[in-house]
């Protein structure tokens, strides 16, 4: 595949937008150098855009998606919320939305960091499909939807199946966390495997997701925790670099990086560009 | 542990915060991976409780167990529902929960609310103030002073059981 045509992305909320609008063109920027051509936006129902930040957006030389959590795939969805949602992505050049399946909200409550997975089965894949075919109609954008962290899975369809169910069911794609996967494969005390280049869920993966975790052994078994502001490690390289090698259809890699410090962003975007440096080395060598 | 394979998420959802899956050991690695998520999600609710009242509650966790932080972690798959965020929520069921014990108890959350300079919080006084007030039979300054002495120390619970809570006169001005 061509690395050259993967842009990279970071993630945030409309203050860190902000900010990436004033840095992007900084060329003291860890941003400018990469380039990071995509931002990714962390948006709330009742979030407003300053007319200057939309302004901006219409004539950006970067790419914007938007992240909201909020969005229950797996259970409930508020409509009134939604309609919120959908004047924010109106008002923006948004390429398509991603979200994290699950829940995300219980009531009123935003579950954040008590966000739930849902259980791999039947009635998870068949909520999804119709929630993920309701959104992409409401808000008249592609919907990628993205695997959530997991700390523990409980249902009986194995992971790709079901992901590839989804994406086919719903005519969505899928954003691939890769530190998200990783820990699925610690809660089912399985190494890191991908499927291989045949596999039908690559054409349906458009953007692939990497950010910071924290991994340790707990009472004998694999844990982690999704840490956005960690540094990237080896673990999650070494996961990274056969994963871009399948994803032909990825068009932008974004790197999660909120509330990490300049110098951890600037490095973990350095690995990322080393990475793509080695796997395009590579993969020239074998053609 | 007693989910299925095809169980719905809400269900799961409601069993992760059962105590009984903190408190008893699990035994295979898919009970385990599960007793992780759910302590995962107990220790980030008492991360809350103790960043917001981080004296206050190594007392009253000294004079009535670990229960005060159970309470709350039962209680937010239902209860939660209506606050907007998790800090809201555990602080929220807490207080609420605390309400219930003795009067010097919520007292001493309110006062370190106080001393933190929380926004919103009601001002305390010594001296009696023009507005109306209530009156607080104790010394919650020198109360509060000893929970700081003994809780940047890691005091043991025998201390805090022991602890004679100093009688006196402090107002709480009711805005």
């Amino acid at each position: 595949m061509d690395m050259n045509s993967i842009s990279l992305g970071v993630s945030g909320d409309i203050n860190k937008l902000k900010q990436f609008i004033c840095l992007h063109r900084d060329t003291t920027s860890a941003y400018h150098g990469a380039p990071i051509k995509h931002f990714s936006l962390g948006v709330r129902p009742w979030d407003r855009l300053d007319n200057s930040i939309i302004d901006f957006c219409a004539t950006a030389d970067f790419t914007i998606s938007v992240h909201p959590v909020d969005i229950n795939f797996s259970g409930v969805i508020d409509m009134a919320e939604l309609a919120n949602l959908k004047k924010i992505t109106d008002s923006l050049p948004v390429s398509y939305i991603e979200e994290d399946i699950g829940i995300w909200r219980n009531g009123n409550l935003f579950l954040g960091a008590h966000q739930t997975n849902p259980p791999l089965n039947k009635k998870s894949l068949q909520t999804t499909i119709l929630n993920a075919n309701m959104a992409k109609h409401f808000f008249e954008l592609p919907i990628f939807l993205e695997n959530p962290p997991v700390y523990s899975e409980l249902g009986n369809i194995p992971f790709w199946d079901f992901y590839l169910e989804l994406c086919i069911q719903s005519d969505c794609s899928m954003a691939f966390d890769i530190g998200h996967y990783l820990g699925y494969c610690k809660s089912k005390d399985i190494a890191f495997a991908i499927p291989d280049a045949k596999h039908e869920i690559w054409n349906f993966i458009k953007t692939l997701h990497i950010s910071g975790i924290k991994s340790w052994m707990w009472n004998g078994i694999p844990v982690w925790l999704d840490q956005h502001s960690d540094p990237f490690n080896i673990e999650l390289m070494d996961a990274f670099k056969p994963t871009i090698t399948q994803a032909y259809n990825t068009k932008n890699i974004l790197l999660e990086m909120e509330g990490s410090s300049v110098e951890v962003e600037r490095s973990n975007i350095d690995l990322v560009k080393k990475s793509l440096k080695e796997v395009s080395e590579n993969d020239n060598k074998k053609h | 542990m007693t989910i299925k394979n095809t169980d719905a998420i809400d269900l799961i959802f409601t069993e992760i915060y059962k105590s009984k899956n903190i408190l008893t050991s699990p035994t295979s690695a898919c009970e385990k991976h599960f007793t992780f998520e759910c302590v995962r999600r107990y220790l980030d609710i008492s991360r809350h409780l103790n960043r917001r009242w981080p004296y206050a509650i190594r007392y009253l966790q000294s004079i009535y167990g670990d229960d005060i932080l159970i309470n709350v972690f039962e209680r937010f798959d239902t209860t939660g529902s209506t606050y907007k965020n998790l800090n809201d929520a555990a602080c929220g069921i807490f207080f609420n929960n605390t309400a219930k014990n003795a009067h010097i108890d919520v007292e001493l959350l309110l006062y370190e609310d106080f001393r933190n300079g929380k926004t919103g919080s009601p001002a305390y006084t010594t001296t009696q103030p023009k507005e109306k007030f209530t009156l607080i039979p104790y010394d919650l300054d020198s109360i509060y002073t000893t929970l700081m002495f003994y809780g940047r120390a890691y005091a043991p619970s025998a201390l805090y059981e022991n602890l004679i809570l100093e009688p006196g006169t402090t107002y709480r001005v009711n805005a």
